[in-house]
């Protein structure tokens, strides 16, 4: 069964989220509401994928983005960064991607999301 | 079509404090909203009524002892306009025939102040859970 780990502050977003997730894929969802927690569970569970937020209090998320990909064991799990400070629109106009990265924007849409996830653990 | 966005399909849990000292709902209002729910507040029976017709609560917190219309008045006209809300009926006083009767009267739980966060938080993750799955 695929992983799939969510990095957000926000705990209603998390619960949310992986309700969407849950109920319509057959994945295991796991959530963490602190970078440190995240960091943790992406290297004893290693994940397939992580949804993960830009701005949290302690650890932002780009520092957990780094910290994994600092980590061999990883370095290689697919990140969508899901964040409030990129427009739906410009994360549109770029395929949902910026800078190199995969983003989806807050409020996150449903169809989007899943398209985004499903894009990216077929690929592997 | 339109966009669907989470928050359309899992709306935000929704909890309804009901206590007069203010204090008390301040700190379950703050910690829950923390925690990401929906908080509504009332600060007597006759309020709580008109907040849970209007918001539809799926958990309400519900001092026993207020001024004007008591907390176990107000329980049962909530069971009335929705049976389905969870009602957890909370008392400073641990009184085993005082708990005994609130539930034999329709209550959901009894629950003891001062409220411990950590158990607030378990106690509406759980019966989120048991309510909306």
């Amino acid at each position: 069964m695929k992983k799939v780990l969510i990095i957000d502050d926000e705990k209603y977003f998390c619960r949310a989220v992986k309700k969407v997730i849950e109920t319509n894929r057959d994945f295991m969802v796991l959530t963490a509401t602190r970078g440190d927690e995240g960091l943790r569970l992406a290297q004893t569970e290693t994940p397939d994928l992580i949804l993960l937020d830009i701005v949290m209090p302690g650890i932002a998320g780009t520092q957990v983005a780094e910290e994994l990909l600092e980590d061999p064991a990883t370095a290689t799990i697919p990140i969508i960064f899901v964040t409030a400070i990129v427009k739906q629109e410009e994360a549109e106009r770029n395929k949902g991607f910026l800078g190199g990265r995969m983003f989806i924007a807050k409020p996150v849409v449903v169809d989007e999301l899943l398209k985004k996830i499903d894009s990216l653990l077929s690929s592997q | 079509m339109d966009k669907m966005f989470i928050k359309d399909v899992v709306p935000k849990e929704k909890v309804l404090i009901v206590d007069d000292e203010a204090h008390v709902l301040k700190l379950m209002r703050d910690y829950l909203v923390s925690e990401g729910y929906d908080v509504h507040t009332a600060t007597s029976g006759l309020e709580a009524i008109e907040k849970v017709k209007e918001v539809t609560p799926h958990i309400v917190f519900l001092d026993i002892i207020m001024p004007g219309m008591g907390g176990i008045e107000t329980m049962q006209e909530i069971k009335k306009i929705n049976p389905k809300i969870w009602v957890a009926m909370v008392t400073a006083v641990v009184d085993e025939e005082l708990a005994k009767r609130v539930i034999q009267l329709g209550a959901d739980d009894y629950i003891v102040k001062p409220i411990d966060l950590g158990f607030l938080r378990v106690y509406v993750l759980v019966r989120m859970i048991q309510l909306l799955n």
